[in-house]
């Protein structure tokens, strides 16, 4: 008898134990299936090769902002789109901060903006950064500028006009923590150099895993402290419409 | 002890049977989320340039002759998050919009100006009660079907909407289907090159944006006072920051 308990013991461990992650699996295709994240990828190929053009990846925050909120960044959803670019070797080569505002839009180029000075070829003056993979993670704006002084850093950018900045490398409110917190969900398109024609895909949001959000800070933190300037991906300056007539969001 | 074990074995099968189906159907349903979410978002580049206009198309999958007419809300930012156009467009269950964003969304901004590349929102609602008053375009309130992109607002950018005619639930059912085309030719060095794609479902219709939580309509009515306030500013200079709402059907572009 005691046996025959501990037999069923065993099976229903297992049968639970299916079951659980059974469960387990819905829950990350529930996170998989949405189409804004906090955490999004998708690779690149090709970069730096001109012959089919040059590839782009466009990114916006969906979110509205707080309309009511005091604060400025915080009244237009400004959110971080925080940009790691890696190889096909897994290793993390540019990284970068952009700020976006909700409804905006962010154009990167992936030769210009992301693969252009690529970490790993830096001492050899080249760049063989062709293809690859890219992680947004969607984080919170630093509010503190005071913190970064006079200059600075080439992978934080900023709105100046809403005092925020973002630092992919999680340098919060100055406390270098190299931990970034998550926030308004993004979503992002990128494009791809097939031979010589471009295709386009949706960035998936990844299931949700937190570590990254220290993870990649900290290897970012790595990468653009070994730098000597390259490893640090650029935003572009967006250009406001030209027009007559004053908006107000 | 036999009989005992199968009944617990075969009870913890069942259960787990149960588990699986469950975890199935969560999965399923979780893929098929964008079906219940009204808000779409996607993005445009190289408009009114000379390469090919990108080309929105709308499709409604309500169940054909079965559900009432729907708004197509249409919100059109430029890259710097200034709403530039907004409309609101009436379809039927299994009607098509088609929409030129060089001619029908981006050719009559509130700025005056001229873009080229930004995003647009799609937000499903259902029809304003007929008889509403809109108050900078009165256009978009007649006929038996009301689709007024500001729902009353007042135009003063203060979340004030009007009242007697405000009426605005999101739509139920389905999401509309949206697609656009994308010009990547921007750096091409020659040729063309069209993607297109899905409008994306960006979820405050499923896990509500918790910046909008204090608005009875969470984003949509964000989005309704920001169209308002561009109308108003707009009416006078020649109804400025209107899209162009096309019949459906995809022969009008």
């Amino acid at each position: 008898m005691f046996l025959g308990k501990r037999v069923f013991g065993t099976s229903t461990a297992i049968l639970l134990a299916v079951a659980i992650a059974m469960f387990a699996w819905s829950s990350m295709a529930a996170a998989e299936s949405e189409e804004s994240g906090v955490e999004l990828q998708n690779y690149f190929s090709n970069a730096q090769i001109t012959v089919a053009g040059n590839a782009l990846v466009n990114i916006t925050a969906p979110f509205e902002g707080d309309a009511t909120a005091p604060n400025n960044a915080v009244k237009v959803g400004e959110t971080c789109a925080m940009i790691y670019v890696f190889d096909t070797s897994q290793a993390m080569e540019e990284c970068c901060g952009c700020p976006v505002t909700a409804d905006g839009l962010l154009t990167l180029s992936i030769t210009n903006n992301l693969a252009d000075f690529p970490v790993g070829d830096a001492a050899a003056g080249i760049n063989s950064l062709t293809d690859g993979s890219i992680r947004i993670l969607a984080s919170e704006p630093v509010t503190d500028l005071a913190y970064f002084g006079d200059s600075i850093p080439p992978w934080v950018n900023c709105d100046l006009s809403r005092s925020v900045c973002c630092d992919p490398a999680g340098s919060y409110n100055g406390f270098v923590r190299n931990v970034l917190d998550p926030y308004n969900e993004l979503t992002a398109w990128g494009q791809h150099i097939q031979d010589t024609q471009m295709t386009e895909t949706e960035f998936e949001v990844a299931p949700a895993d937190l570590s990254d959000f220290s993870g990649l800070p900290v290897a970012c933190a790595g990468l653009t402290s070994v730098g000597s300037g390259a490893g640090a991906c650029t935003c572009p300056i967006e250009t406001p419409t030209s027009g007559v007539i004053a908006k107000s969001k | 002890m036999f009989r005992s074990g199968v009944v617990k074995a075969a009870l913890a099968g069942l259960a787990s049977v149960g588990l699986f189906f469950f975890a199935i159907n969560a999965a399923l349903a979780a893929a098929n989320s964008t079906a219940v979410d009204p808000f779409a978002v996607n993005y445009f580049n190289n408009a009114n340039t000379v390469g090919p206009d990108d080309t929105l198309r709308i499709v409604d999958p309500d169940e054909y002759d079965a559900a009432p007419d729907a708004c197509a809300n249409i919100y059109v930012f430029d890259p710097t998050e200034e709403m530039e156009a907004c409309c609101a467009c009436p379809i039927t269950p299994a009607g098509r919009l088609d929409f030129s964003v060089n001619h029908q969304l981006t050719n009559n901004l509130l700025s005056g100006g001229v873009i080229h590349s930004g995003t647009i929102k799609v937000v499903k609602t259902n029809l304003n009660l007929a008889g509403l008053t809109c108050y900078f375009n009165p256009a978009q309130c007649t006929g038996a079907t009301v689709c007024d992109p500001t729902n009353g607002s007042n135009g003063g950018n203060n979340f004030v909407f009007g009242g007697p005619n405000h009426v605005f639930t999101s739509a139920a059912g389905s999401s509309l289907l949206s697609f656009l085309t994308h010009d990547l030719n921007k750096f091409a060095t020659g040729g063309t090159n069209v993607a297109e794609a899905v409008f994306q479902s960006y979820g405050p219709g499923i896990v509500p944006n918790p910046n909008t939580l204090g608005f009875p309509d969470g984003d949509a009515t964000v989005l309704e006072n920001y169209c308002g306030f561009i109308q108003l500013t707009g009416r006078d200079h020649g109804l400025r920051g209107t899209c162009t709402c096309p019949t459906e059907g995809p022969g009008d572009l």
